[in-house]
């Protein structure tokens, strides 16, 4: 155990000077494994031992953890908020956020599960305080290449960019109707009487919709989630 | 309550989404307190919707300055400590000038309070660096027990000096009127030694005059009712011995 633990702290420091490495292999299993030290000596460091150095204060970790999830958060605040101005502005607030408050509890799930479920809500509740109306008026247009970042970390683009294409192709699967109840429910947060009566349909229907979608959803995401 | 399998995942799903009524909510919740080993397939659920955002289209980026951006703020001081700025209004000038006045001498009265506790703090780690410099100083190590369990510590002995330090953490704070007594266990018998008493933090930093006992001796600490002669009270801390 003593071994285990000291070569632990040994290549807890070694890996922060490898932060930046790419990540070769994609990440099977998004939830955080029960028990057990499992890692390979060659992983890069997970998220949660780069949070216990935000957690010490280091800037350098929140620097690595913004270049993992930032791209992702944004672009969720870009498609509720549909202004990239707002949407950085939210995406800084979100990880100055974890770095204040430390609130994240590695135990509970994923950091980008938090990220994102932190930055939907305050999307949300942002667009709600803007007037309800407003919003369903405004047209997504998105202003590309301008002043946007020359593209994802090497990190980023092999672990997301798996994760990404999983979750595309499990999405195309669903029927469409399934499809779009669930997007309604997570990107507009809407209720479901409101999807209801945006789609001019029965409430009972809309239910069984989100409900079923979000079932064979994680059902196709079997390999990811295990 | 008799629902099938495939109505529960379905409940799942409307908890996880938001969408049970509360009477489906409570049913539900009641279940998966008697079902912990749904908790992990509710996780599953949970983390498959927020999944969602991961179909985004790719080519939608923040501007490459975000990052500095958000590096650059996390060094300013958090909002909390941040002062808060006097108002505009000339009317209010005077009272917040005022307020002003007032909190930089509490400011003031502070940092000199924690200046005055800063000053004390190194005085005492240059008495242990002292101590423990001397090859003769003997460290008994105390563990705490029963109600004091996380508490722990030592007592620096150094022969030849008229006194012992003794620095404790962790120490429950006693009841009023209450005081902690450290022993040295002497043939079956408790020779009292001095005694103590926790600060705010249940740290302890107190120096007792040397007894012969306390360099051969099992070392107790109890609890005691402050006029008690004998030791009356529960043992609290006992040396590694």
């Amino acid at each position: 155990m003593d071994i285990l633990a000291s070569a632990n702290d040994f290549f807890g420091l070694w890996s922060q000077a490898i932060y930046p490495v790419e990540e070769i292999r994609p990440r099977r299993n998004l939830l955080p494994a029960a028990g057990g030290n499992q890692r390979n000596v060659m992983d890069p460091p997970s998220d949660a031992e780069i949070y216990a150095d935000l957690k010490r204060g280091s800037a350098s970790a929140l620097g690595v953890l913004y270049d993992r999830h930032g791209r992702l958060v944004y672009r969720l605040a870009v498609r509720i908020l549909a202004n990239s101005q707002e949407a950085e502005d939210l995406t800084q607030e979100v990880f100055l956020i974890l770095w204040q408050k430390k609130a994240y509890d590695p135990a509970r799930g994923t950091l980008s599960n938090y990220l994102l479920t932190l930055t939907r809500s305050r999307a949300i509740d942002r667009v709600r305080s803007r007037g309800s109306n407003l919003r369903f008026l405004q047209k997504w247009t998105q202003e590309l290449g301008t002043g946007t970042a020359p593209g994802p970390t090497p990190f980023e683009r092999v672990a997301t960019a798996e994760v990404a294409r999983q979750v595309k192709t499990a999405l195309e699967q669903l029927p469409e109707a399934q499809r779009q109840a669930l997007e309604l429910a997570y990107y507009e947060g809407l209720s479901q009487s409101e999807i209801a009566s945006r789609l001019d349909t029965p409430l009972g229907t809309v239910k069984t919709r989100s409900r079923q979608g979000l079932l064979k959803l994680r059902n196709l995401l079997r390999d990811l989630m295990g | 309550m008799n629902r099938q399998p495939g109505e529960w995942e379905e409940l799942m799903a409307g908890y996880v989404l938001g969408d049970l009524s509360d009477e489906e909510r409570r049913t539900f919740e009641a279940w998966l307190a008697k079902n912990p080993e749904a908790h992990a397939e509710l996780a599953r659920l949970q983390e498959t919707f927020s999944l969602l955002p991961y179909a985004l289209p790719e080519d939608n980026n923040p501007a490459a300055a975000l990052r500095n951006r958000i590096l650059e703020a996390s060094n300013e001081r958090p909002a909390a400590v941040r002062r808060t700025r006097p108002g505009w209004l000339s009317w209010a000038a005077a009272a917040v000038a005022a307020a002003l006045v007032v909190t930089l001498g509490f400011d003031s009265w502070q940092l000199r309070a924690q200046l005055t506790q800063s000053r004390q703090e190194v005085g005492r780690y240059r008495d242990l660096v002292s101590m423990l410099r001397q090859e003769s100083t003997r460290l008994v190590s105390l563990r705490g027990m029963d109600a004091a369990r996380s508490a722990s510590g030592n007592i620096l002995i150094t022969p030849g000096t008229p006194e012992v330090v003794v620095t404790l953490s962790n120490l429950p704070v006693p009841a009023r009127g209450e005081v902690y007594r450290l022993w040295a266990v002497v043939g079956g018998r408790k020779v009292a030694c001095g005694e103590f008493m926790p600060g705010a933090a249940g740290s302890v930093y107190a120096k007792l005059p040397l007894n012969g006992n306390l360099l051969t001796a099992p070392l107790v600490v109890t609890r005691e009712p402050g006029d008690a002669p004998q030791p009356v009270g529960p043992m609290v801390m006992t040396s590694n011995i």
